[in-house]
Parts: structure tokens; sequence; C-alpha cells
């Protein structure tokens, strides 16, 4: 199956499609580095080539908004929050405990299922339709957003408000409780 | 280049989160494992938008709605595994077994 998807790259030899298999491969295997290293330092690291990749793959996909936003978000926020994480629990590489728990033939028993279950109706599925990639506009997406979307905005600036104050409700140090 | 070449990245992804999810004993790495398996959907969001045959925005949406939620369960997950790591003293979560004791 995946040879023949690259013999039609090779066919085609668009530089869509290689760029597709150069992401998909970035995205997969960062994928797979992240739950496989031992080190948790390296792991979020290669989390970082994996949304980088992802974020190329939207850019790809004709949403440059969105990849923007990943990039923003994840590659900006989010993994600096978690190497900042990463420092402040870690105590060294000295001594690497065991990166897994027992249930591993479990989890991946999941993960097999997951990838054969949602595979099979990707192959069974007739996508005849779905061909051409269409780009975002961005003009429709910003008119969306403040119209028919404009409530889950407004959530969202909510919950994101309400998660700041309790992350630092719950980070704080436990012997300021007694100054307040 | 189809639309199911983006859906089987996205179902791999989303695997990939739930193997880690479920395998690994750090509590960070569990968290990240989370954002993998969220990044995992947001593709197949943008992938369904970009493929679809009426110019459409709404996966561009939902896709950065995800975000933000996710960026508001990273901050608050985060914020709950230091607190946990500061009292207990290590990060494994098989070694979180207060409850059944």
């Amino acid at each position: 199956m995946r040879s023949k998807e690259l013999q039609r790259e090779h066919s085609a030899l668009d530089i869509t499609g290689i760029l597709f298999v150069v992401l998909a491969i970035g995205v997969v295997g960062g994928g797979l580095a992240v739950v496989t290293l031992r080190n948790v330092i390296h792991a979020a690291i290669a989390m970082m080539v994996c949304f980088g990749a992802l974020a190329g793959m939207y850019a790809l996909l004709g949403a440059p908004i969105v990849a923007a936003a990943q990039v923003l978000i994840y590659l900006g926020a989010i993994s600096v929050l978690i190497i900042f994480a990463i420092m402040l629990t870690q105590a060294g590489d000295a001594n690497l405990p065991a990166p897994f728990q027992r249930q591993v033939p479990f989890a991946a028993l999941v993960a097999i299922i997951v990838v054969g279950l949602i595979g099979w109706a990707v192959f069974q599925t007739d996508w005849n339709g779905a061909t051409t990639v269409a780009a975002v506009n961005l003009q429709a997406l910003a008119t969306a957003l403040f119209t028919d979307y404009a409530l889950p905005f407004e959530i969202i600036s909510l919950l994101l408000l309400a998660a700041i104050i309790g992350a630092i409700f719950l980070a704080r140090r436990p012997e300021e409780d007694e100054r307040t | 280049m189809g639309l199911g070449s983006y859906l089987i990245v996205s179902t791999l992804l989303f695997a990939i989160g739930a193997f880690g999810f479920l395998a690994r004993r750090n509590a960070i790495l569990m968290l990240i494992s989370i954002e993998l398996m969220l990044n995992g959907v947001n593709l197949s969001l943008v992938a369904f938008n970009a493929y679809q045959p009426s110019a459409s925005v709404n996966g561009a949406i939902f896709a950065l709605m995800i975000m933000a939620v996710a960026a508001a369960e990273a901050t608050v997950g985060l914020a709950l595994v230091i607190a946990i790591i500061r009292t207990r003293q290590t990060a494994e979560v098989d070694e979180y077994h207060d409850l059944k004791e």
C-alpha cells in the first residue's frame, strides 16, 4: 500500500507529492520518537519536529492561517511550556527509569485496532469528490469567526482565562498559602 | 495525493498518541501524547475542509478552536503535573498509588 503510493509519487513526480511524503515521514517519525525515546527532553524535541512537520502539512492543504497558528501555539507556546516543565521537574539524566509501563502490549493492541478500524474505513470509502485542494479564504474565515462562531470564540476566551487562573493557583508553592 | 493519504497520517498520529498515553510512565510524556492525539484530529479536520467540493472555512475554524482548547488543557495539565511532582518527588505515574493502599 505504501509502496504503491510511493510508486504513484514517482510517476507523477510533482512537488506536492514529494513534500507530502517528506512531511508525513516527519510527522509519523517524530510521533514515534516521542513515545519511544527514553530521555524526556529528547522526546520533547521530537514533539517539536512532529508539530513543525504538521504545520508544513497544513500549508500544503491550503490553510496557511492554521499553519501559522500551529507554529505560534504549538511550536511557540506549548513546546516552551513543556520544556520548562521538564526542566523544573526532571532531576538530570543520570539514572533514567524504564520508559514503559507493564501494559505495553495492551497499549500497542489499542493503537493497532485504532489504525486498523479507521484505515479500513478510509480505504473502503470512495473519495471521488475529493480530488483538489481548495485554499482557505482568509477573509471568509475571519468573517465566519466573528459572526457564525462569535459565541464559541468568546467562550474560548473565557476558558483560557479560567485555565490561566487555574494554572497559577495549582502551580503555586504551598508555603505561599499561609501568607494569604 | 488524495484525502485518504492525509487521513492515514492523521490516524497514525492519533494511534501513536494513544499508545504513548497508555504505555509511557512519565506524566509529562502522557500530556505530550494527548497533544499528539489532538494534532491528529486537527489534521483530519483541515484535510476534510481542504477537500470539500464547495469552498469552506468550517474545518479550519474547528482546528483553531481545538488549538485554543489544547493550549488551555496543556496549561492546567502541566500545572497539575508540576504540583504532583512537587509533593511526590517523582514523575512516574505508577508511583502515585496512595489511594490504593
